[in-house]
């Protein structure tokens, strides 16, 4: 308990660090908001009445305040180009990255954890080669290839078996959901496919070490079989391992699904970010560096507090890396 | 139970390891088996257990009671390990399950082959626990709450609790220091003698061996070079590797035992 409280601080103090790194950041890079809304050819005091008005003009401090401020209650503030109110911009946004990363990294789990373990269980070389072949050519699948290739076998109109729709996103979003989930299947295969290639990689590599160990060794003494052994002693001895891996391409997957989100038309989290920056609408991206930062430092919280779950000798120990000392 | 090997060949891909060794344990025998690294040794104890990486090719034969293990199915095998051959590992913070408690740990032998309640398992582990000399709350702590002399006697309590009809016990003592040595080795061949199980002793430390076998087997380079009496193979090898590795472990532990004295 002591543990996930020092975490819990720990995260707020980087919170509050990174809150400023992202402020300072986009002051210091160059752009001024005030001079692109104005236009090019617009004329100097229609720019300085517009700083004004933005507030862009007063004391750094004090427009750091205001956003943190505003923050803490809630409130992302209200998009420079837009007048939309940041929350709901990425609200909308959010309500299409997340479910379609976590239908990716489910369908990469489904693929990659029993692909991952069948490699390691397989006793004959050429089915171990086999499964090597196969982590290797899914993992080098680039992700627009790899969702051009299922468009063109499902998508519809377009596609060998035109069945899935790969184009768009509802324009009433969840409103009906079955249409909303359908839209997404393909974009989530692409994820999940590319995705699950790799988690199968880690989940062999983890468990090919455990299995010459001397724990699975041990549980075959007291009478398992090979098989039962690595998937009980083995598979539960890589979790925290596994664990971190999940967390972490969970975490990466929110920007790194950009390009899918493009090929498939999906006004998604990464897309916004990246239309945001180019606008230089200054409120709107750093509110939504700031919670994409503290999203990574969640899920790096879940998963360090996992661990400790996970693995008994990290009770009295400081880190993970005092153990593996 | 009684142990026959003959002929036994293996080899690791294509490099072979161990070559045409023959070897008998009778019932209630404790045999030993020397060699420095390398030799073979723990790839002989791993055929008996068929424990060999996926790599290995072994040929020959293995009798372990009536039981064939060469090209047995592992379903066979596993039915063996654990019910009627007790391993005791080198390395036991290697080898104990770091998630699981001591108890569950000795437990999971009695587990996998016995039909018994939760009760009657900690009642089992409980008594096995006061053999090998450990206190009863030792059986909720975790493999690194203990020291290494603990760990060990952990181990040796996994391989006994369901009173296995042979031991083999691959350099347990290898990890500890020279006093934990020869306590566990002790508690080790007093825990067979007393089940009447016969027992494979792997090391290569001479001392340890004259203590724990009555009788053992040389082996170098993956060959059988002497075999005797364990007295009269330390008093008397026989052939030059064996004298040899003799004289070699004589200077090595009188080396050890200086050097303990002077800490």
């Amino acid at each position: 308990m002591r543990f996930v409280i020092r975490r819990l601080l720990l995260f707020v103090v980087a919170l509050f660090g990174i809150s400023v790194v992202v402020f300072a950041a986009l002051r210091i890079l160059p752009g001024d908001v005030a001079s692109i809304m104005a236009g090019i050819n617009a004329p100097a005091s229609r720019v300085a009445q517009l700083r004004e008005q933005l507030g862009l003009n007063r004391p750094l401090i004090a427009q750091y305040f205001d956003w943190m401020g505003a923050l803490v209650t809630g409130d992302f503030g209200t998009s420079i180009l837009t007048g939309r109110s940041v929350t709901s911009l990425i609200g909308a946004r959010a309500s299409i990255t997340f479910p379609l990363i976590i239908l990716g990294l489910l369908i990469a789990m489904a693929i990659g954890l029993p692909l991952g373990c069948a490699a390691v269980l397989a006793r004959s070389p050429r089915v171990r080669a086999a499964f090597h072949v196969l982590a290797i050519i899914g993992g080098s699948v680039p992700a627009l290839w790899g969702g051009l290739l299922l468009i063109l076998l499902f998508g519809k109109g377009v596609g060998v078996v035109g069945i899935l729709p790969s184009q768009g996103f509802p324009l009433d979003g969840w409103e009906q959901p079955g249409s909303a989930i359908v839209s997404l299947i393909l974009p989530a295969l692409t994820v999940g496919i590319i995705v699950g290639a790799s988690l199968m990689r880690y989940t062999r590599a983890a468990l090919g070490d455990l299995a010459s160990s001397g724990y699975i060794d041990m549980a075959r003494s007291c009478g398992m079989t090979r098989t039962q052994a690595v998937l009980n002693v083995g598979l539960r001895l890589a979790m925290p391992q596994l664990v971190s891996v999940i967390g972490l391409t969970f975490a990466s997957m929110i920007t790194g699904v950009m390009v899918i989100e493009n090929l498939f038309a999906l006004p998604g989290i990464g897309n916004g970010l990246v239309t945001d920056v180019g606008n230089r609408d200054l409120i709107a991206v750093q509110s939504e560096l700031f919670l994409l930062a503290a999203f990574f430092l969640g899920i790096g919280l879940i998963v360090d507090v996992l661990h400790r779950i996970l693995d008994p000798r990290l009770k009295n120990a400081g880190s993970v890396a005092e153990v593996n000392a | 139970m009684s142990v026959t090997v003959e002929g036994l060949n293996i080899a690791i891909g294509s490099k072979p390891i161990v070559a045409d060794v023959d070897l008998n344990i009778a019932d209630g025998e404790r045999v030993g088996l020397i060699g420095s690294s390398g030799s073979g040794k723990s790839m002989i104890s791993k055929a008996m257990l068929g424990l060999l990486p996926l790599n290995a090719t072994v040929s020959g034969s293995i009798t372990l009671g009536d039981a064939q293990v060469v090209g047995a199915p592992e379903r066979e095998l596993a039915d063996l390990r654990g019910r009627y051959v007790g391993t005791v590992f080198q390395n036991p913070a290697a080898s104990l399950n770091p998630v699981m408690t001591v108890a569950q740990q000795m437990g999971l032998p009695l587990k996998l082959h016995y039909d018994l309640t939760e009760a009657e398992r900690s009642e089992r582990v409980a008594a096995m626990l006061g053999k090998v000399g450990l206190q009863e709350e030792v059986a909720g702590k975790y493999p690194h709450e203990l020291s290494g002399g603990q760990q060990q006697r952990v181990g040796i309590a996994t391989a006994l609790i369901t009173s296995p009809r042979f031991i083999i016990a691959d350099e347990p003592t290898t990890a500890l220091d020279s006093i934990t040595q020869r306590q566990i080795v002790d508690l080790l061949t007093s825990l067979v003698d007393d089940a009447g199980a016969s027992m494979l002793f792997i090391t290569h430390d001479f001392s340890v061996l004259a203590h724990a076998t009555t009788r053992c087997y040389v082996l170098e380079s993956g060959r059988i070079v002497d075999s005797g009496a364990t007295a009269d193979v330390l008093a008397n090898p026989q052939t030059p590797e064996s004298k040899r590795l003799v004289s070699a472990a004589r200077s090595l532990t009188l080396r050890n035992t200086k050097e303990d004295l002077h800490e």
